[in-house]
């Protein structure tokens, strides 16, 4: 964590931001939720950080090593293509972009996963492909202006 | 009260001569308003003798120049189009009587209020202010010379609620000669200050200053001090107001006890068993109780909650045999007075945030998690454990946390600032430090501390080394990660200065948990007809200069009953209540705007429809003459006669027809 | 009873012993599921960090496929899948844009959504359609002597806490406590896992599970019970790679309604407990139980 969460609000605040969107703090945000149930000020943290990762995204500035922007495109590309996730196969995926040698530690998870019958590289898909890939196109021209969410919950 | 001039019949009207002032109230209004251009129009109207514009028209020379134009133009009607009547009515109707004139021949047109502050648009904004001026213009030309009405004022007060804010008010009015009743819910007064140990910042004990206060209240042959008594209904108006009381059975003869405690000795509980409120609940109590040893008045009272003879029936009473005044009456039933009272002085206090609400705080579940009250009977001599600071296992803490800000500034809970927790958790710090020899740490989100010696009172502590740590605590666990965890509490925190998150380990942790309105608040705001903010505190007039009037006349406020605040400024409050309600009564009569409605009696048919309507019984039937007629002194001017009146025979002054359709007439005639 | 059912991406992956044991002790207390037709990838916490709207249209066909099915219900026992499906329901209702475009992306497909579909987990059935006086009817083999710490992880009940508190849940430790079990009170019911950190940064994400199974170990529990497939991924196949960064911490973790299941008599294997890599076992002597 390069910034802690309340610097990231700070930065937003004051406007540096190249050091949000570089930052590797919003993408270690788990999505727990915690801190939004919490804040005196009713922030919604969380909801914050998702929009500064999709921003980093857009504008391609996100850090191009680190794993998790990596598998939260990996995903969104897989949910796009098969309307399903393959979490066996979503998981090589990323580790064939990223890290290498972390695939080659998980060799004994993997085969206790074949072994217990969880893991299954056979691509699920949806039937009506055709249908998601119209209704996710009909978003394309709305999703480069990804807008902040209201700061409050109501 | 009202003399005849209000009834006196129409005169012919001669054609009035206007004078029109358009005020600019710096650039309140003029950078809205084209108030040159709000003038000229106004000129131009029939009836308008002059039309000017001017700065500050509430300013002297503003009120001289109307006195001024009155002599020199011989004008008799006069509109003033600046702020809302609610501020400067008053000013300008004073203005029209030194120049000689009928105070009520003034018109004012709110052109700050309902114009310039809420408008953007200049054109319209003066379009607005030009219809909104004519339409006063043409019925300022109806106007009536009235005299205002005076009503007479009683001389008692009832002041509500016996903590610190009422007992200094009481006190202040008696000494005042007034008679004071002085009506408090719970068994003794004191409020929440007599549970505290010492005050900050100059660390005098709470019991010390105040018990000699108490003994004054009970001593005082002007007060008459009701305790386990409560308001249930208010009627009538400033100056003489009807007040119920009902006073609960407390079991007990308070003339004959003397408050010797051999009932209680005697009592077949033989021990404590019940939780003590006094103490926060730290310790226990039996039914019958004398609230704390200087309770006042010094009488013990029976919890039918938890007496065996009232609950049951059988018990073998003996409370009863060891009185040897006789003073015990367990068929004792409430009773209800109604008393007569000038003012009322509101001072009912507030109740504290209950923890539970925040469970990540660990209240109810961790047993060493406390309140700052409970604390405060830690360490007071005469609490619970004799003023040495104890978990609840019996083992002295060696280290001990403050929390603040639990139920304040939080917008889950409550999102104003209680005002009094930064010092009373520094006070807390010095003294449980003092009692238990503890490392103290304050987890703050900032620390405030203004008001007289405060900051110095917040470097003392700094000096004497109790521990700030800035951060909101995000919870209180006994999640132990290391050994030196294990067996306490941890609280997890974000240290903002260090930039990161820390875990602590304590014996013992204090919440500083905020003040919140009376539960019953709106309750009481409804029997006394006074307002409530959104929130609950009782709302004053004006936040700065009527900080204890009510939007209710003779009603006042002090104390946290209308937000939080500190002793020193509940008794400033208090005396300022007190100073407002005896300003009312030493002079005896209050002059009442002379809204009041009147019958017609050519016209009235005695129907009596408007008699059930009268929410002040003002209304009468002269049954010889077969017409209703109204009684002005008891008429609050609310109107409802007049729309009811099916004979339209019902006028109300200040709000005639022919008043009301000529302001409508010129509001709408588009010019 | 007939519920219609989201199973979601992982129940047919990773979490196949989840849908498995839920399956069989909903049939055994006469629930029927009903699986929604062609259903979709919710799009969990991932897509939406990489595009709102399209996270938003993704969830949104599952629920207008709902509504088109004459559901007003849907059972999503997947934490991600329960809260996505939660937020969009919200987003629509407080959000007019975000609808507006949802409606857009939905009439592409001939669908249409009017947000009538109530979201709901397992446990919130459970406990308050079903009942526990039913539960506890059907308990066979009461779990007398295992000590559960019920572990509810993050997404259920943060942040629209519909069912249960959000910070100290019990529908679950109540469900435990009816089929005979020992809930061990811990004060982690709602800390995060590590989510998908344990992958993607080890050291982050494996010490935030380490701390649960820890914790529990120091508890006196024999197992953690969880309701969410990553959580159990997490906690059961990372297990081995914790125990080698920080040493032994021998507490398997099964899902609830497993634990139901075993309750009810049904067979180990009928319930997916044979898939757990790290074996939960019945302690043999209840009484000597860890400190």
């Amino acid at each position: 964590m390069d910034y802690t969460p309340r610097q990231i609000m700070a930065l937003v605040r004051a406007d540096f931001k190249n050091e949000v969107l570089q930052s590797r703090t919003i993408w270690l945000c788990a999505s727990c939720y915690a801190c939004t149930v919490d804040c005196p000020r009713e922030i919604r943290i969380t909801d914050i950080l998702y929009a500064l990762k999709q921003r980093a995204i857009q504008e391609g500035v996100y850090p191009r090593h680190f794993p998790i922007p990596v598998l939260a495109r990996e995903f969104a590309a897989m949910a796009r293509r098969h309307g399903r996730i393959t979490e066996a196969y979503l998981v090589l995926k990323l580790f064939t972009r990223t890290n290498w040698r972390a695939l080659l530690r998980s060799w004994r998870i993997g085969l206790a996963l074949i072994r217990t019958g969880r893991f299954r590289l056979r691509p699920e898909r949806i039937q009506r492909l055709d249908e998601l890939k119209a209704m996710l196109a009909a978003t394309a021209s709305h999703s480069s202006q990804s807008s902040f969410p209201p700061a409050k919950v109501t | 009260m009202t003399p005849p001039q209000n009834h006196a019949p129409k005169a012919h009207r001669a054609e009035p001569r206007i004078g029109f002032y358009v005020c600019h109230c710096g650039s309140n209004i003029a950078d809205t308003v084209d108030c040159a251009e709000i003038a000229r129009y106004a000129a131009s109207l029939p009836g308008v003798i002059l039309a000017r514009d001017y700065k500050y028209m509430c300013s002297d020379p503003g009120q001289e120049l109307i006195q001024q134009d009155i002599r020199e133009y011989q004008l008799d009607r006069i509109v003033v189009a600046s702020c809302s009547p609610l501020l400067h009515e008053h000013t300008f109707r004073a203005a029209l009587a030194r120049a000689g004139l009928n105070p009520f021949y003034l018109q004012m047109v709110n052109i700050r209020e309902h114009v310039s502050w809420v408008h953007k648009n200049r054109e319209a904004a003066t379009a607005k202010a030009r219809d909104l001026a004519r339409a006063a213009i043409q019925r300022v030309r109806h106007h009536q010379a009235l005299q205002p009405i005076r009503v007479p004022i009683r001389a008692e007060a009832l002041v509500l609620g016996g903590g610190i804010a009422g007992i200094h008010a009481a006190l202040l009015l008696a000494e005042a000669g007034k008679r004071v009743i002085l009506v408090e819910r719970q068994p003794s007064i004191g409020g929440h200050m007599a549970q505290l140990d010492k005050t900050f910042p100059t660390l005098d004990c709470a019991a010390c200053i105040l018990t000699p206060k108490m003994s004054a209240v009970r001593a005082h042959p002007n007060i008459t001090l009701w305790t386990y008594s409560e308001v249930i209904k208010v009627e009538g108006y400033v100056g003489n107001f009807t007040v119920t009381v009902r006073r609960k059975p407390r079991y007990i003869n308070e003339a004959l006890c003397v408050g010797c405690k051999q009932c209680v000795d005697a009592c077949v509980f033989k021990d404590g068993k019940f939780p003590d409120e006094f103490n926060a609940g730290l310790s226990h109590r039996k039914p019958i109780y004398l609230p704390f040893p200087q309770a006042t008045p010094q009488v013990v009272v029976i919890d039918p909650d938890r007496c065996l003879n009232l609950k049951t029936g059988k018990c073998k009473k003996t409370c009863v045999e060891a009185c040897d005044r006789n003073a015990i009456v367990f068929d004792q039933q409430p009773e209800v007075h109604e008393v007569k009272v000038g003012t009322i002085i509101v001072a009912t206090g507030y109740d504290l945030f209950d923890p539970t609400r925040l469970p990540q705080y660990g209240y109810g579940r961790y047993p060493n998690v406390f309140t700052t009250l409970e604390a405060e009977r830690l360490v007071n001599s005469s609490g619970p454990t004799a003023g040495k600071v104890r978990l609840r296992d019996g083992r002295v803490p060696r280290s001990v946390g403050i929390i603040l800000c639990v139920g304040s500034r939080d917008h889950r809970t409550h999102p104003w600032c209680s005002r009094t927790c930064c010092m009373h958790s520094m006070k807390l710090a010095l003294l449980i430090r003092e009692h238990a020899g503890a490392e103290v740490t304050i987890f703050h989100m900032d620390i405030r501390s203004a008001g007289k010696g405060y900051e110095e009172f917040y470097d003392r502590c700094l000096r004497e080394g109790i521990q700030f740590i800035r951060g909101r605590v995000a919870e209180v666990t006994d999640w132990a990660m290391t050994a030196k965890e294990e067996g306490h509490l941890v609280v997890r925190v974000e240290d903002t200065l260090a930039g990161f998150v820390r875990r602590i380990p304590l014996d013992m942790i204090v919440l500083a948990v905020g003040m919140e309105p009376q539960r019953d608040a709106r309750e009481l705001r409804r029997i006394l007809n006074i307002s409530c903010s959104n929130e609950g505190w009782f709302l004053e007039r004006h936040p700065k200069l009527g900080p204890v009037i009510t939007f209710t006349d003779g009603i006042f406020l002090a104390g946290c009953c209308q937000g939080p605040k500190d002793i020193p400024d509940t008794v400033a409050q208090a005396g300022a209540a007190a100073a407002e309600a005896l300003a009312l009564m030493d002079r005896g009569y209050i002059e009442q705007e002379p809204n009041t409605a009147y019958i017609d009696p050519d016209h009235c048919c005695g129907c009596k429809s408007c008699l059930p309507l009268c929410p002040y019984s003002a209304i009468q039937l002269d049954e010889t003459q077969g017409r209703a007629f109204i009684n002005e002194a008891l008429c609050k001017g609310c109107g409802a006669c007049v729309a009811a009146c099916p004979s339209g025979s019902i006028q109300q002054h200040l709000f005639e027809d022919e008043q009301v359709f000529a302001e409508i007439d010129g509001v709408l005639s588009y010019a | 009873m007939k519920y219609p059912y989201f199973p979601g991406c992982s129940l047919r992956g990773l979490g196949r012993a989840y849908e498995e044991s839920l399956l069989a002790v909903l049939h055994h207390l006469g629930v029927e599921l009903q699986e929604l037709e062609d259903w979709n990838c919710c799009g969990a916490t991932a897509y939406m960090s990489v595009d709102e709207t399209q996270a938003a249209v993704l969830a949104s066909r599952n629920l207008a496929r709902a509504e088109r099915a004459g559901f007003s219900e849907l059972l999503a026992p997947c934490s991600a899948c329960y809260l996505v499906l939660n937020k969009l329901q919200h987003s629509i209702e407080q959000f007019p844009d975000i609808q507006q475009t949802v409606q857009r992306a939905l009439a592409q497909a001939n669908l249409n959504y009017r947000g009538s579909v109530r979201v709901r987990h397992p446990l919130d059935i459970l406990l308050h359609e079903i009942g526990l006086d039913a539960i506890r009817e059907r308990v066979v083999q009461p779990l007398r002597g295992l000590k559960v710490a019920p572990y509810y992880g993050c997404q259920i009940v943060r942040p629209y806490a519909t069912f249960d508190d959000a910070h100290q849940p019990t529908t679950m430790d109540q469900l435990l406590a009816t089929l005979g079990a020992e809930v061990v009170v811990w004060p982690l019911k709602t800390k995060c896992c590590g989510g998908t950190l344990t992958g993607t940064v080890p050291e982050a994400g494996l010490r935030l599970s380490y701390i649960l199974l820890k914790e529990a170990q120091r508890r006196g529990a024999h197992v953690l019970a969880t309701v969410c497939p990553l959580c159990h991924f997490n906690l059961d196949a990372y297990h081995a790679e914790i125990e080698h960064r920080w040493g032994p911490i021998p507490i398997p973790t099964v899902y609830f309604s497993q634990l139901m299941g075993l309750a009810f008599g049904l067979a180990p294997r009928q319930l997916g407990l044979h898939r757990n890599l790290v074996p939960f076992r019945f302690p043999s002597e209840p009484t000597v139980a860890c400190p």
